[in-house]
This record gives structure tokens, C-alpha cells and sequence, in this order.
């Protein structure tokens, strides 16, 4: 079911809400296993077998997870059980996301013979794979006391979450499920969600798919772009992009807020990020969180108590040599970005997206270590606006590279990309066909817009660049929406609390804001695009 | 060792790791207060208090770290 839709908004939603608070009212118990049950009729709408698919998972994880909690004592014991059930749940997604694209692409390269059938890709396997590993290591660290199988169910499925996260952690949830405030109504949470909520549906029915026309085309047919067209198409792609993530990130923490259950913030403005790792700490958050905790972090301790066993250095004169750096921090970025990217997805350009974002975090680590002590006086002579700027555009733009990789159909559609985007398909082909509106324009105004392919005015471009100027003002300027609607929890190191004049409140002015938004939203229905991250 | 001394021995660890000569800390202080100071940058310092301090976390306990004074006690439960 998509959020998007009028089902989940005009049945789904208003019969799981008045459920939860009907029964939270009497049983707590009840109140979670109805919302895990609507959260699977949530799933299954798309396909029941994978909704048995889910529950499967689930028993299982569930299994293996009280097994480990048994045998915490034994540590040799313990550990062979959390490897053995982290082996099995990246068993489940190398199955259905991995083998067949893998087995396709050596029978194409002629290492293997055979036709070989693409497998259906369950909803949200990525995301409720890496949630329950996420799981199972919580229950080896100790982090679980007991747990029941109505709770666990619950935090896997509980619907805002399952399709396309945030990925959460287990410890976060289950402690707000067993106070007994969660199960009232709260008529400030009921608020706030829906404010929450509405803004996200608006930024993706009105926003982000509104760009998706000019995206699809663009990459559909790279090779009939020139760079004007090219960076045309990327950069509304770039918007596309940001506002359909922040959208589905906004619906699924307003939701939760619904049901008194406060997630993890998932998107804090990442195109104002002014170095990669500052992105990273902005875009996908849980997942930056999930990757750090259980992938970076456990690496680069083992390697640098190796390092000092043998007497190396490891503290920051061990970052500077050549080896310290390539063993501390080339070895662990590399490890986790490239399984960062791949598991944006099974194919080649994934496997590039995630070796670019570890050469860039490289890069930024490096420059930390080794140049920002030379740089930072020189940068003290800009003004510290000017120096910001250059940081943003600078890290953007290294952004969107990666997102070129991530939307384009295969690794060498991406090539042409980048290459027309370079000039070096011309720079005017493709632009009378790059967007409805400059295609309008052209078409009544003939004069000012030079019709036909291979030529443009000095208007034409401008018509195709203007309409993204009060984007790039809303993702470079304007507070965002968490700063809006305030009180969820942390899900990295660095997030203040900042409060904000444009802060929501309930009152009239928010109450109409918030229906106008759901009202327009609804108005595009009839045109529905799934999300971006639906398919993973 | 007391909290103050422990304090004491992180502060030129935090100045050098995160190259402020500087920095002055405090217990409530958190990342956010610090330049530089992110999730990544986060294992570095955990790495030179091993080093530095001859003791070893568990990657468990430094997850929930949330300030300056959560990681002192957390030293000091180590040290014994």
C-alpha cells in the first residue's frame, strides 16, 4: 500500500488509528498486536505471499534472537549464533535482490550458461533485513532484557517503517511500547503527526513528482542530451531525489507520532551539508547510524588494536602515516560504503555509487588529517559565507554524481551522462524536449522560444533553469521540516535541539495550512508515482 | 582516579584528535559543541582513548555515549 493513495489515507489509516486508541484504552497488549496485524494487511496488500514471506522472517529472527539471549553467558556459542542468523537474513536478500542480477550478468560475460529468471523483489527486504540484524546484534551486546514475539513482531513490522525505513533500533522502540502513556490518545502527538505527515505527502505529490516527468525523460535517452538538457535533467533528478526521500521521511516519523511512538530523525537537510561526511550525517541517517555501529566502527577497532598489539601507531600520527591511514580509515571506508551502495540496489552502478562515496569520504578524512591545517588560516581571510558557499556547491555537486549512478539504468548510460553534462555531445541538443513547460513556451511563444531541436534562446534556457531556483532556496535556506514540527528522537551524534521562529504549533493558521496541503495532494492521485526507495 | 583527573588526561587527547589546541572540556559538553566531532570521527577518539589509557571498550558501550561526562564515567568504571 503507498501512503500516497486513497485507500491508506480514507480507510486504512482512520480504521488503524481509531483501532489503536479504541483498544489502547482497555489492553496495551492488544493495542500493539492490532497494529501489527493492520501493519501486515499494510504489506500484504501488495502480495500476500510475501507478507508470509515477512513472517517467516520474523519467527525466525525472533528464534535465533531468544536462542542468543539464552547463551549470552557463552561467548564462543553466542557469537556462532549471531553469525549463523546474520548469515541467513543476508541469505534471504542475496536471494531475491542479488542472485538473479548476479547469475544474468555472468551468463552475459559468458562465465555462465542459462537463462535465469528474475526473482520478485519483496517490498521493503533491505530495509526489514537490515532491521532485524540490526536486532540480533542488540541481543548479543545485551541490549534486550526479555522480549516477547508480540513486541518483536511489532517493531519489525509496524507499518510507517517497513517499506523504506527508518531502519530502527530495537532498544529505541520497545521501551516506548512498554510505558503506558504510548497508549492514549494524545491529541498534541494525533496533531503534530498529521502536520508532519501532511508536509511530507505535499513534498512528494506535488513536489517531487513533479519533476519526475523531466528526470524519467532525460535518463531515458542520455545519449540524445546536450549539456544544457543533461544538467537540466540531473539537477531536477537531484530534486526529485531530496524531496521524495524527505517526503516518505516526514509521512513515516509523522505517522509514528500518530501512535505516540517518536522515530528516529531520518533527514536533516543534506544538500546544506558542507563536507561528504556531513552529508552523510544528514541524508538516511538510520541508515548512516546502522553502517557506522555495525560495520565502521566494529572494523576500525579491530584493526587498530592489531596495529597496537604489533606496536604501531594509532592515534593521530598514526593517521598521518601512509600505512596508519590506508589500515584506520581506507580499509573501514571502503568495507562500509561499498556495502552502502550495493545494497542501494543489485547492479554495477551501485558497486560504483558506493566505491565513489568511499573515495569521497576518503578524500574528506584525508583532507581532515592532512591539509586542513594549512587550509583553515587561507580560509579565515573569506568571508565566512563565501567559504560555506564554496562547501556546499562543492559537496552537492559530488552528491549528485553519486546520484547519477543511482538513477541511471546501467553504469554506461550513467558514462553518457556525465559526458554530455561535460559538453561533449554538444550543448543545445535535447533542450526543446527537456520539460513541459519550456515545450509549452515554445510552442506559444515561437519568437522568445526557438522552436525546433539543436537550437535555443538565451530564454529557452532560462525557462528550463528558473523554475528550480525556489527549490534550490528550500533546500539551501528554509528551515526544514523536523525544525518545523520538533520532538523526535536523535539518530546521530551532532543534532541540537535548535528551536525555530517557523515552529508548528495547533492552532487555526497550521490546522488550514495542514488541510490545504493534504487537499492538494490528494488532487494529484490520480497520477500516482511510487517512491523512489518502494522497490528495496 | 576521580572524574576531574580523568577529565584531565582526555583533554590533550581530544586536542589532538580533533586538532583544537584550545579546547577546553566540560561533562555536559556533547558532539555537537565540537568541531569535527561526527560519527566517524567518533571511533578515532574512542581509538586514541584505548591507546592512550591502556583500556578497551566494547563497541556496545560507546553507542549510547551522549556526552563528555557519559564517557568520563564510563572510564572510570574501566580504571577500576
Amino acid at each position: 500500500m503507498l501512503f500516497n493513495s486513497y485507500v491508506f489515507l480514507f480507510a486504512f489509516l482512520p480504521v488503524t488509528a481509531a483501532g489503536f486508541y479504541l483498544l489502547g484504552r482497555t489492553s496495551p497488549r492488544l493495542a500493539v498486536i492490532w497494529l501489527t496485524c493492520a501493519s501486515l494487511v499494510f504489506y500484504g496488500w501488495w502480495s500476500w505471499h510475501f507478507a508470509f514471506l515477512l513472517l517467516v522472517s520474523i519467527a525466525f529472527n525472533y528464534l535465533i534472537g531468544r536462542a542468543i539471549l539464552a547463551e549470552n553467558g557463552n561467548a564462543g556459542r553466542a557469537n556462532a549464533l549471531l553469525v549463523a542468523g546474520i548469515g541467513f537474513n543476508v541469505a534471504g536478500i542475496v536471494y531475491f535482490k542479488y542472485l538473479f542480477p548476479l547469475l544474468s550478468f555472468l551468463s552475459q560475460h559468458a562465465v555462465l550458461h542459462g537463462q535465469f529468471e528474475q526473482v520478485v523483489l519483496p517490498l521493503g527486504i533491505s530495509f526489514f533485513t537490515f532491521t532485524q540484524i540490526g536486532f540480533l546484534v542488540e541481543c548479543r551486546q545485551g541490549f534486550v532484557e526479555h522480549e516477547g514475539l508480540s513486541e518483536y513482531a511489532f517493531f519489525v513490522t509496524f507499518f510507517p517503517h517497513l517499506i523504506s525505513g527508518p531502519i530502527l533500533q530495537h532498544r529505541e522502540i520497545v521501551s516506548q511500547i512498554r510505558k503506558p502513556g504510548t497508549f492514549g490518545i494524545s491529541s498534541q502527538n494525533a496533531a503534530a503527526g498529521t502536520a508532519l505527515f501532511a508536509i511530507g505527502l505535499a513534498k512528494k505529490c506535488l513536489l517531487a513528482d513533479s519533476f519526475a516527468p523531466v528526470a524519467d525523460h532525460g535518463f531515458a535517452n542520455p545519449a540524445m542530451l546536450g549539456s544544457i538538457a543533461a544538467w537540466h535533467a540531473v539537477l531536477s533528478y537531484s530534486m526529485q531525489l531530496y524531496f521524495d526521500f524527505s517526503g516518505y521521511s516526514d509521512m513515516a516519523l509523522g505517522l509514528a507520532k500518530m501512535f505516540n511512538i517518536a522515530f528516529p530523525l531520518n533527514f536533516n537537510s543534506p544538500y546544506k551539508a558542507v563536507s561528504v561526511i556531513d552529508y552523510w550525517q544528514r541524508w538516511n541517517m538510520s541508515l548512516t547510524r546502522f553502517i557506522t555501529r555495525y560495520i565502521y566502527n566494529p572494523t576500525a577497532l579491530w584493526i587498530s588494536r592489531r596495529r597496537s598489539a604489533r606496536g604501531l601507531p594509532v592515534s593521530r600520527q598514526g593517521l598521518r602515516s601512509a600505512g596508519g591511514f590506508l589500515a584506520m580509515i581506507v580499509i573501514p571506508t571502503f568495507l562500509t560504503w561499498t556495502v552502502a551502495g550495493v545494497w542501494h540496489g543489485a547492479g554495477l552502478q551501485f558497486v560504483v555509487l558506493g566505491v565513489l562515496h568511499a573515495i569521497y569520504v576518503t578524500t574528506n578524512n584525508a583532507w581532515r588529517i592532512y591539509a586542513a591545517p594549512s587550509w583553515k588560516p587561507v580560509a579565515r581571510q573569506l568571508p565566512a559565507w563565501a567559504h560555506r558557499a564554496v562547501l556546499v556547491v562543492a559537496t552537492y555537486l559530488a552528491v549528485v554524481v553519486g546520484q547519477i549512478f543511482f538513477r541511471a539504468a546501467n553504469v554506461s548510460d550513467a558514462m553518457t551522462m556525465l559526458r554530455a553534462m561535460a559538453g561533449l555531445h554538444g550543448m543545445m541538443n535535447g533542450i526543446d524536449t527537456a520539460s513541459p513547460v519550456l515545450h509549452a513556451l515554445h510552442s506559444r511563444l515561437p519568437a522568445y522560444f526557438a522552436p525546433g531541436a539543436g537550437t535555443a534562446t538565451p530564454l529557452s534556457v532560462l525557462a528550463l533553469f528558473l523554475p528550480l531556483i525556489p527549490f534550490y532556496a528550500i533546500v539551501w535556506a528554509m528551515p526544514n521540516s523536523i525544525e518545523i514540527v520538533p520532538g523526535f528522537l536523535p539518530s546521530g551524534m551532532n543534532e541540537r535541539a535548535e528551536p525555530h521562529r517557523f515552529v508548528w504549533r495547533p492552532n487555526m493558521s497550521w490546522a488550514c495550512a495542514t488541510g490545504m496541503l493534504i487537499a492538494a495532494s490528494i488532487a494529484s492521485f490520480s497520477q500516482v508515482h511510487a517512491f523512489i526507495y518502494f522497490q528495496f | 582516579m576521580t572524574d576531574e583527573e580523568i577529565l584531565a588526561s582526555l583533554t590533550p587527547i581530544f586536542r589532538d584528535v580533533f586538532e583544537i589546541d584550545t579546547l577546553v572540556l566540560s561533562r555536559d559538553m556533547t558532539a555537537a559543541d565540537v568541531e569535527g566531532w561526527d560519527s566517524f570521527n567518533h571511533i578515532n577518539l574512542i581509538i586514541a582513548i584505548e591507546s592512550r589509557l591502556d583500556i578497551k571498550f566494547q563497541v556496545a558501550e560507546i553507542e549510547e555515549l551522549r556526552n563528555v561526562g557519559e564517557l568520563v564515567r564510563l572510564i572510570r568504571a574501566k580504571l577500576g
